[in-house]
């Protein structure tokens, strides 16, 4: 309806409105000659509309296929981050077992066996050490009572004297019977036979008494002899057992070094994985953000495809507007399209790669593992070193057995002069009495007789004579009761002693035996465990390597990525006479401002990015400290911070703030929680 | 186990002996051996005991055995060497292996003797006698 009020404007007007009409019409004939001629694949009509419009079963076909890549990509990445998974509880595994082996070599182990090995080996010293200085301090005081006892003997001297003396006195009082009366001869005969009788007995007792101490001398000496000859064997024995347990612990050592080496191989090669697994689970993130693009992506085709159907709708009002959204909505969709390609390339290169790394380091440290592992087999499994240990620590026992024979040895003597001591003490002084009742008795018939004065001194003398043996005997008495008194002490004192080692000799048999076991037991665990870990890793390793082997988001990028990006250059070629920015509605402008503030991501990765640093921890492993088996894929959050989003690849498009399309101011967002990430961003 | 307190007894001037060993029949026969060339002696299982025992009563010399339980020897040289009342304490480590030069490292400047089980009494007498000089 060309109606108007002002001839100026309404002229104006008229020509506007013709203008259009005319190109409308222009564009009409456009297409229609376009259709008409015949046009080979590929090439464009002229007819912007008609060009555009004969892309939109390829948008739709876009538009799924890069729906189905999200998807397919998704199952591949699952299916890595679960390897991953499994790889990092196998390291683990392996891991625990290198642990395991290393704190047996740095005695840092449960059991602690080398250092108990070794504490059984001190005690062993221990108790050759206290068991032979013990019987050489016992032998050393029998030697000074064996003195004693000799010293004592000397006492026989004065016994003998005595003896000869009570002979003389016999014989004299005999001579004296002949020459005093006959009534009277008979006392002193009789007098003299009492004597001559008990002499014979205290000669008899001293003899016997005598004989026993001599006997008891001798044998101690014997037995003194006998022990230091055992004690000085033993000595030797003991020496060659502590020496070869001493040579056996230290090549025990030795034969670790290699192992110990291994150790901190594997230890380094731990610390290697620990970076890596972190890396490849940020790759691994991408895959989801990639997919939220592509899904903004095939919205943005959807809002696209949409235009083009409503196309031919109605040329009056939108034609031009409609292809200058296209033409910028595809623009976008190819700067979206080209920078999420680079994500995605990159982070399957860099699972790919990781896994790769992680994969070799695996097999190095298999190896490096399976030498750490022969050596300590090696070491822990050499045949005599339990035996060795069980056999010698038996020998060194034995040292503990001689302060039993000792004992036995000091007991017996004290028995034997506590018999010595019993006769001089009560035979040897009932004979003394003897001689004194019959010194008394002969002095008392000297003094009823008238010439018996001789009887009376010889009395009296055998009367001295016995005092004397008296003294003797009671010299002889408290010399033999202190080395009573000595013996008894080196007996008490052997019996507590033998208290003490028999415990401490039981205590170190029965530790002895299980070292022995622990020992003999060790290189076969070790293989056993070893074999289980090294069979799970290599099922682990191949089934890794198929997995890379059979990956296929390289060829999914190609069949997703190309038609999408190509259908983006399409339509924006056959769009080209519409790129101005007036020639965008401002509903264009608004619904291609939604488009571009949907894929920037920036607030997401930022988040992202807070996130992971908020909860990072030291990305570099150690054997002691953090590596590939502390990472819980599916539970901890990782230490990296994420690459910053790729530039945008649109030649025609600039970045955000550069834009000749005005933007709607960003609605400011709340701050997001730090568990949330963002809409669909999830962690491992 | 403790050594029976009979056999550590000694004329009122003679030197006193700490003993310090794990092994109770070591304790016993040095303390055994001491009293019978005339020294008192005294016992402890570890380092940590033998400092209760130095702070109740004068000591003369102390018998160390190195391993030992709770506190070893090294520990236990060590902190007697940094106590100014015990500084000048002579030691006499008897080990059943040879870290002489190692001991010597931490041991400080106080009389210090060496002996290398088993040791037989007459040395063990002598290397006593030769400290407590």
């Amino acid at each position: 309806m060309l109606t108007s009020t002002n001839p100026v404007n309404g002229a104006k007007s008229w020509l506007a409105q013709a203008r259009k009409l005319g190109r409308c019409a222009g564009r009409r004939a456009s297409v229609l000659v376009g259709k008409l001629r015949p046009r080979q694949a590929g090439q464009f009509s002229g007819d912007p509309t008609f060009d555009a419009i004969s892309l939109l079963s390829d948008v739709d076909n876009c538009q799924a296929g890069l729906l189905d890549f999200g998807k397919e990509t998704d199952a591949e990445f699952t299916e890595l981050a679960r390897g991953l998974s499994e790889l990092s509880t196998r390291f683990n595994s392996i891991r625990e077992q290198a642990e395991s082996l290393d704190n047996l070599l740095h005695q840092r182990d449960k059991e602690n066996i080398l250092a108990t090995a070794y504490t059984v080996y001190k005690s062993s010293v221990d108790l050759v050490h206290s068991s032979m200085g013990i019987a050489i301090s016992e032998q050393q005081q029998m030697g000074q009572v064996e003195l004693a006892l000799t010293h004592a003997c000397r006492v026989r001297e004065t016994f003998t004297r005595n003896n000869l003396l009570l002979r003389i006195i016999t014989m004299s009082i005999r001579m004296e019977a002949s020459r005093v009366d006959p009534e009277n001869q008979s006392i002193f005969l009789n007098v003299a036979a009492a004597i001559a009788e008990i002499d014979g007995k205290i000669e008899k007792t001293t003899a016997a008494a005598f004989g026993r101490i001599e006997q008891v001398i001798e044998e101690a000496r014997h037995e003194r002899e006998a022990l230091h000859g055992l004690e000085q064997s033993l000595q030797g024995r003991a020496q060659q057992s502590i020496d070869k347990l001493q040579q056996e612990l230290a090549d025990y050592k030795t034969s670790l070094i290699p192992c110990a080496e291994l150790s901190c191989k594997v230890g380094e090669l731990f610390a290697q994985t620990g970076p890596i697994t972190l890396q490849i689970i940020t790759s691994l993130q991408y895959q989801d953000i990639v997919r939220q693009q592509l899904e903004h992506v095939a919205a943005g085709f959807e809002d696209i495809s949409k235009h083009l159907g409503g196309l031919d709708q109605s040329c009056e009002s939108t034609s031009k507007p409609e292809l200058g959204f296209i033409h910028h909505a595809a623009c976008v969709q190819q700067a979206h399209l080209a920078s999420s390609r680079t994500d995605i390339e990159k982070a399957g290169a860099e699972v790919s790669k990781g896994i790769g790394d992680l994969l070799a380091i695996g097999g190095q440290l298999i190896e490096n593992f399976t030498e750490m592992e022969k050596a300590a087999q090696a070491a822990f499994g050499r045949s005599r070193i339990s035996e060795l240990f069980k056999h010698e620590i038996h020998q060194l026992t034995l040292i503990a057995d001689q302060s039993e024979k000792a004992n036995s040895k000091i007991s017996r003597l004290v028995e034997r002069i506590d018999e010595v001591v019993r006769v001089f003490s009560h035979e040897i002084s009932s004979h003394e009495f003897e001689v004194k009742i019959v010194s008394l008795n002969a002095q008392i018939a000297a003094a009823r007789m008238s010439a018996a004065n001789a009887l009376n001194k010889l009395a009296e003398e055998s009367s001295l004579a016995s005092a004397a043996n008296a003294a003797a005997t009671a010299d002889l008495t408290g010399e033999l009761q202190s080395c009573l008194g000595k013996l008894q002490g080196i007996k008490n004192d052997a019996d507590e002693f033998m208290r003490i080692v028999t415990r401490e000799k039981s205590e170190l048999e029965t530790n002895a035996a299980r070292v022995s076991a622990q020992l003999a037991g060790l290189g076969s665990q070790i293989g056993d465990r070893s074999s289980a870990v090294r069979r799970e890793f290599t099922s682990v390793h191949q089934a890794q390597n198929e997995l890379l082997g059979r990956l296929r988001f390289g060829e999914l990028i190609e069949t997703s990525y190309e038609p999408a990006a190509l259908i983006c250059e399409k339509l924006r070629k056959a769009t080209r006479t519409f790129a101005l920015p007036e020639d965008l509605s401002k509903e264009g402008q608004r619904k291609l401002a939604a488009h571009q503030s949907r894929y920037t991501l920036e607030r997401e990765n930022e988040l992202h990015a807070n996130a992971l640093g908020n909860q990072a921890r030291p990305a570099t492993g150690s054997f002691a400290g953090m590596s590939a088996g502390d990472i819980d894929l599916f539970d901890s959050v990782t230490p990296v911070t994420l690459p910053e989003a790729p530039p945008s690849a649109a030649e025609e498009f600039p970045p955000q703030s550069a834009s000749p399309i005005p933007l709607p101011p960003t609605t400011t967002q709340p701050p997001a929680a730090k568990e949330d990430l963002g809409d669909g961003i999830e962690l491992f | 186990m403790q050594t029976n307190p009979q056999t550590t007894t000694a004329p009122a001037t003679a030197k006193t002996v700490l003993v310090v060993d794990d092994f109770a029949s070591v304790r016993f026969y040095h303390a055994n051996l001491l009293r019978q060339a005339g020294y008192s002696s005294l016992d402890a299982r570890d380092g940590s005991e033998a400092f209760e025992k130095l702070r109740q009563q004068r000591v003369d010399l102390i018998l160390l055995d190195m391993i030992m339980p709770k506190m070893s020897g090294e520990e236990f040289i060590r902190r007697l060497r940094n106590m100014p009342e015990f500084v000048r304490i002579p030691l006499l480590v008897i080990t059943s292996e040879s870290i002489g030069d190692k001991i010597r490292q931490f041991a400080g400047e106080g009389p210090l003797g060496f002996a290398l089980k088993p040791v037989v009494p007459s040395t063990l007498l002598e290397a006593v006698r030769k400290l407590l000089a």
